[in-house]
């Protein structure tokens, strides 16, 4: 009996999710007209046309099976100023491709920052502390007694970030003099990991100093187990944000494998911010990034070590000195629609995505 | 708009889930007065009156709020013999006090069976390979081609175990000559990890041959950061089976913290069967593990690096050399019931359970 209800229970539960999938790629089909037509007044022009709409929906019906995820491309190619094949409109990958690349089972790996520093070694920040189910532990998992982590706070004399675990678009994250820290900030029931502040790589400090600007490298897991970055991107804040986040108003330049940065930025919206920062007057097409390779390759090899997820976006920052440090990693849902716009594309083959 | 019905799905999405736990609860209560007929059908005596069951359903009341979680506990006492205050209800450890000790976010750690060795080197059975995302690769997590696993396999001429991951119970695990190995036999979309077959520490093989008899080491977090032991089985296989799990037939021995082995040993149930292996006539009392302490230490040890869950059960072979080896570890709700009622009660403390 409880076995027939509960499964009449999760079928149900299935059912109204499919459902819900469905209204969600509705809406974001709905939702995109209206961007696309805030980014068209934006930028002031538009490349559509009946022709090209209709290359499009026969693009879209070939590959993905209905001609109704023009939308998403439409808006793609305003953005980039032409049509090209090979596009994944937005909400085919975020409901269908991403939940197959990086199955449900997996996708939270990313999300137990307190395991980075024992996952990755040097390549991530190593913590200062970690809060986990209400005990404080050093970097190493060792416990540490509460007296010991107060002493340390007063000591340190310095800046400290505070993390929740599975906080999410530099959203839950304090910036906090160590002297100001004290068990109360933390939620019960909830980790956290507390981190030395990054002083970042001077040329990044002189591209805008208020932020921690981090490169988003995108790597991707081949059918053949090897691993390839797909694109990196760098993010910066503007006009006195504390954050790089595009989501929370920042900007980004590309970068491409050689290192080399793009000369134009670009905005929330993907369109042209200028060649140089705003505020700063910093000349995107000067910055100089020797240990670029350094940066793709260690995320390489900490990719190769989770082959369980096949594609990743990692945020890396580079401190003081010039090393590459992982600031999180992103196992669910990373970005991928409007870099694949203005840089794409960049999954074309559909063999790599069976 | 699509805010609004989001709103409603997730609301009837938490009804219905407030509606399935009560059906559960009262589903699980009604499991336990089966239970409680079984062992008496079996001949045990009743020592349940008015007083007793008034007496455990005042308990129920002060400690978990209502007298309804009476019906394990009345089962519990017949199966001990009498009433001890400190006992968990099963339905309450189910579905309140589980899932706040091992919050759902952290849960299917233990079931990512392919990064156990990397996780707890020699304490874990060094996989042969293991298959992830369509690829073979080494315990070092180094891409292995398909036609050099196919080679190794003809050259290994022994058994192998091949273990589905996130597989339960002993389902989803298959033992076969590492010849009959076929890779193409492996299901699209599921990881897989492939073990030497173990072979085990002779006393336990003369107690049962046929299966791998495993210990289930019970781990309890304190509040305090301490790992403690809070008890442990052996478990062996009878009448011909070939795995030692309780809910696959098998039966049972609890050991005291000591190493000293009970002199009767149990069924999934709790009930008694005898003194002796019904198949082999081993006498449970004669057993003797040297390396119990070991074992024992191992566990807290390994428990100590995964402080997000409170209450683990590991499940741990002895190789014939007599070395303790994780053959897996669970972290979502492992088995903890008639166990209190025969040998604890292990949760007495509520300040504990916060």
């Amino acid at each position: 009996m409880i076995t027939y209800l509960t499964n009449r229970y999760f079928r149900f539960l299935r059912r109204i999710q499919k459902i819900v999938i469905r209204f969600s790629m509705v809406y974001s089909r709905i939702k995109v007209r209206s961007t696309r037509k805030l980014f068209v007044k934006k930028v002031g022009r538009s490349v559509m046309t009946r022709g090209l709409k209709r290359t499009i929906q026969a693009y879209a019906r070939e590959r993905f099976g209905s001609a109704v995820y023009w939308p998403h491309l439409a808006h793609f190619t305003e953005i980039r100023g032409e049509f090209i094949k090979g596009w994944i409109p937005h909400e085919y990958f975020h409901y269908i491709l991403e939940p197959r690349l990086n199955p449900p089972a997996y996708n939270n790996l990313g999300d137990l920052r307190t395991f980075d520093y024992a996952r990755f070694g040097d390549f991530a920040i190593k913590p200062l502390f970690m809060h986990i189910t209400g005990n404080y532990y050093d970097a190493d998992l060792v416990q540490v007694a509460p007296e010991k982590v107060k002493a340390f706070m007063t000591g340190y004399n310095d800046t400290i970030v505070v993390k929740q675990e599975f906080g999410w678009g530099g959203k839950q994250v304090r910036v906090i003099h160590s002297s100001e820290f004290k068990t109360e900030l933390f939620e019960r029931g909830v980790n956290y990991i507390i981190q030395p502040y990054i002083r970042q790589y001077k040329p990044l400090r002189d591209l805008y100093p208020h932020s921690l600007n981090t490169f988003r490298v995108t790597t991707f897991q081949k059918k053949d187990g090897s691993v390839e970055v797909l694109f990196v991107i760098l993010r910066f804040g503007v006009d006195g944000k504390k954050v790089d986040n595009l989501s929370s108003g920042g900007q980004c330049i590309r970068i491409d494998l050689s290192g080399k940065p793009s000369a134009m930025a670009y905005d929330e919206w993907c369109a042209p911010a200028g060649n140089k920062h705003k505020n700063t007057g910093f000349e995107f097409a000067t910055l100089e990034l020797p240990m670029a390779g350094e940066i793709f390759g260690k995320c390489i090899s900490a990719h190769r070590k989770h082959p369980h997820l096949r594609l990743i976006g990692w945020d890396v920052c580079l401190t003081e000195a010039g090393e590459p440090k992982l600031v999180e990693w992103n196992t669910h849902w990373p970005t991928f629609n409007l870099e694949d716009a203005l840089f794409g594309p960049f999954l074309t083959d559909d063999r790599e995505l069976e | 708009m699509i805010h609004y019905l989001l709103d409603i799905y997730f609301r009837l999405r938490r009804s219905i889930g407030k509606v399935s736990f009560r059906i559960r609860l009262v589903y699980s209560r009604a499991a336990g007065h089966r239970y409680r007929r079984q062992y008496l059908r079996r001949g045990g005596e009743t020592i349940i009156d008015r007083k007793v069951k008034k007496e455990i359903k005042a308990y129920c009341r002060e400690r978990f709020g209502s007298a309804a979680y009476w019906p394990h506990l009345a089962y519990f006492t017949e199966i001990r013999g009498e009433f001890i205050k400190g006992w968990i209800p099963h339905d309450y450890f189910t579905h309140v006090l589980e899932p706040r000790l091992n919050p759902a976010a952290y849960h299917n750690l233990g079931d990512m069976r392919t990064r156990d060795h990397r996780r707890f080197g020699d304490f874990a059975i060094e996989p042969l390979f293991v298959f992830i995302s369509g690829n073979f690769y080494n315990h070092d997590c180094q891409l292995v081609e398909k036609g050099e696993v196919l080679e190794f396999m003809a050259r290994y001429d022994n058994t192998i175990v091949q273990k589905q991951e996130f597989g339960f119970g002993g389902k989803q695990v298959e033992v076969m000559h590492s010849s009959k190995f076929n890779p193409d036999l492996l299901k699209k979309g599921i990881n897989y990890i492939i073990q030497p077959y173990i072979k085990q520490y002779p006393v336990l093989s003369e107690l049962y041959p046929h299966s791998v008899n495993t210990f289930r080491v019970i781990t309890f977090l304190r509040k305090d950061g301490n790992v403690e032991l809070k008890y442990a089985l052996l478990r062996f296989g009878v009448n011909g089976i070939k795995v030692d799990n309780l809910s696959s037939g098998g039966q049972c021995l609890y050991f005291q913290p000591d190493g000293t082995p009970s002199k009767i040993g149990y069924d999934t149930y709790g009930h008694q069967v005898g003194e002796r292996h019904i198949n082999t006539g081993y006498r449970f009392a004669d057993l003797q593990i040297p390396m119990f302490h070991e074992m024992t230490e191992k566990c807290k040890t390994a428990h100590q690096q995964f402080p997000y869950i409170r209450l683990i059960g590991w499940d741990v072979c002895i190789n014939e050399s007599g070395e303790p080896k994780l053959i897996e570890w669970n972290t979502h709700r492992p088995s903890f019931t008639w166990e209190d009622a025969l040998f604890g009660p292990f949760l007495a403390d509520d300040k504990e359970l916060e």
